[in-house]
């Protein structure tokens, strides 16, 4: 499990300074909510972790973000793995152009995932108790020489956990497209999850959707920080109230406070975070 | 109130209106051009003008062959040039070139596109016909350089800017998500382009495709300047080739006192019509049977 510490961490477009100096540890398996109003470098210090920042040519990153002690920013960091290991999940999701089998199956034919290398990553997900009603032993007693069951039992596994699973067990062949949008992100959830990250960052993830698949999102949420280190960007207060465990409140590019839901939320140290939490500013 | 009622009134019919007036355009080229015709085929039949390559308008023959094979193949030549080499600059400058860099390229490719096509030939008579010509001398096939290569060249060069700049509008289409999606699995830039924006992006592709060849189809003056205007069927890339919008330019207009030469031009330019329509056609299926097989196109 990584342990993520982000060190002085700056970062600019331009003249603009969008993040100034940020220090701050990103606990293991726990649900860790970036809030802060909009503009204030949420999303920017998001995809600082797994390097997604790097798309944008006018970005500079100044500082260390260390992943169990190495830097990511470093010369020798393999982006694709490290991109493997931090999933991500963006505010609308993004079916991508083929059938919904084949969105799950995607990123583990990309990275040539063995038989045995599946198996295992679904054993270890097996091993938490997660995927109720599935039972592992009934997957695993699916002919096994028939050819690429290991892919039927993974998307079956990935679907499962990002609840997505009844919804679409009889139509996984058919369009991606034509699912609605918080069935896409639920989808966006198990595409992420099957190439076995141990991080998922998630930026406004609810943002698009209606309020039900807002709820089902979170609740999936929920259930896999006993399995993932997750953080979350969010500029709904309620909803960090909900799922947040640990909560990094930025405003305009400072980190102004950090800590534990419980302490953050109840005795907050800082008057900028009185004030948020109240409503005052935004 | 009555006044803005007859206010959409009068939008709508004069909308409507335009529309037909378009479309009654085509009817009219089509129907003129079966009426000139006409006489021709009366006395051929027209399997005969159709395949028959023995072209001798004084003795009354009038087969059509070499020119429809010189027509394809022109086509077929610069499309197989240009297809690769576009589709490549396009997705360099949609998926990894700088955006500064990326707005100068545009600029380019639009004054490209909008050069006269004379232009394009004089450039083809002076510098592709020699190279043509020593190509020729170099692989053993002596040649003036008029030729069906040179030919296909010049359509390669004159089609390539424009398939460049609508498939870069359709790659341009794919939302920044898609990319994201993709690249946050883990993938390489490649295979990001590979497996989700091309295929993404398919249709408008073959649009593009399409847009290009009946370009290259049509294109008359730049191809006449180049091709050699030999009505024989080619048998190498170094022979001269006639295409038929080449033929009926050079030809309309003189030599009319030939009985039937008239019909023949005429039943000449339907040909190319019914081509060029019956491209568009089979594009058009392919893409709707695409888009009900596959989920590929949200």
């Amino acid at each position: 499990m990584p342990h993520i510490s982000l060190r002085n961490l700056t970062i600019t477009y331009g003249d603009l300074e969008v993040l100034k100096g940020v220090t701050a540890d990103i606990p293991d398996r726990q649900v860790t909510t970036i809030i802060g109003p909009s503009g204030c470098g949420k999303t920017t210090l998001l995809k600082s972790l797994n390097r997604l920042l790097d798309l944008n040519e006018d970005a500079r990153l100044y500082g260390e973000i260390l992943m169990d002690g190495i830097n990511t920013y470093g010369q020798n960091t393999d982006i694709l793995a490290l991109r493997k290991t931090v999933g991500f999940l963006s505010q609308r999701p993004y079916p991508l152009p083929m059938s919904i089998y084949d969105n799950v199956a995607f990123g583990p034919r990309i990275h040539k995932l063995s038989r045995y290398e599946i198996l295992n990553q679904i054993a270890s997900v097996e091993k938490h108790g997660l995927l109720a009603q599935c039972s592992v032993e009934n997957l695993f007693q699916m002919d096994m020489k028939k050819k690429n069951v290991e892919m039927d039992i993974l998307v079956e596994c990935y679907l499962r956990l990002s609840g997505l699973w009844d919804e679409v067990k009889d139509r996984l062949h058919g369009s991606a497209a034509q699912l609605s949008v918080g069935q896409q992100q639920r989808l966006a959830l198990a595409r992420t999850l099957a190439v076995g990250p141990e991080v998922i960052l998630a930026d406004e993830p609810t943002s698009a959707l209606d309020p039900l698949s807002s709820q089902l999102i979170e609740r999936q949420i929920k259930i896999l920080k006993n399995l993932y280190t997750i953080v979350v960007v969010t500029h709904i207060l309620r909803q960090a109230r909900r799922i947040a465990d640990h909560v990094i409140f930025l405003y305009m590019g400072e980190l102004v406070e950090d800590g534990p839901a419980d302490q953050f939320f109840d005795s907050p140290k800082d008057d900028r975070t009185r004030a948020y939490i109240k409503g005052t500013i935004s | 109130m009555q006044w803005r009622y007859a206010k959409d009134w009068c939008a709508s019919v004069s909308i409507r209106s335009s529309l037909i007036l378009v479309n009654l355009i085509a009817f009219i080229i089509v129907f003129v051009l079966f009426m000139k015709a006409e006489p021709i085929l009366r006395i051929q039949s027209l399997g005969h003008l159709l395949f028959s390559s023995s072209w001798h308008p004084l003795k009354g023959q009038f087969g059509f062959l070499s020119f429809i094979v010189g027509t394809l193949e022109v086509t077929a030549i610069a499309m197989v040039l240009s297809i690769p080499v576009s589709l490549l600059s396009a997705i360099y400058l949609s998926e990894y070139a700088h955006k500064y860099f990326k707005g100068l390229v545009r600029l380019m490719l639009d004054i490209l596109a909008g050069i006269p096509s004379v232009i394009y030939g004089l450039c083809g008579v002076i510098a592709i016909v020699p190279f043509v010509h020593s190509l020729g001398g170099f692989f053993g096939n002596p040649t003036t350089g008029y030729s069906l290569l040179a030919g296909g060249i010049i359509l390669a060069i004159m089609v390539t800017p424009v398939i460049i700049s609508v498939s870069m509008e359709v790659l341009a289409a794919i939302p920044d998500e898609a990319r994201t999606s993709s690249l946050a699995l883990g993938t390489t830039r490649w295979e990001t382009v590979r497996y989700v924006v091309l295929k993404g992006s398919l249709r408008g592709i073959i649009a593009a495709i399409v847009l290009g060849f009946s370009r290259a189809f049509g294109e008359t003056i730049a191809v006449l300047m180049v091709v050699g205007n030999v009505a024989k069927i080619p048998t190498s890339l170094f022979d001269p080739a006639y295409p038929l919008p080449a033929l009926i330019a050079n030809n309309y207009g003189e030599m009319m006192s030939i009985p039937l030469y008239d019909s023949a031009l005429l039943f000449a330019a339907l040909v190319l019509l019914v081509l060029v329509g019956a491209f568009g056609l089979v594009a058009n299926i392919t893409l709707s049977r695409l888009t009900k097989k596959g989920y590929y196109f949200s």
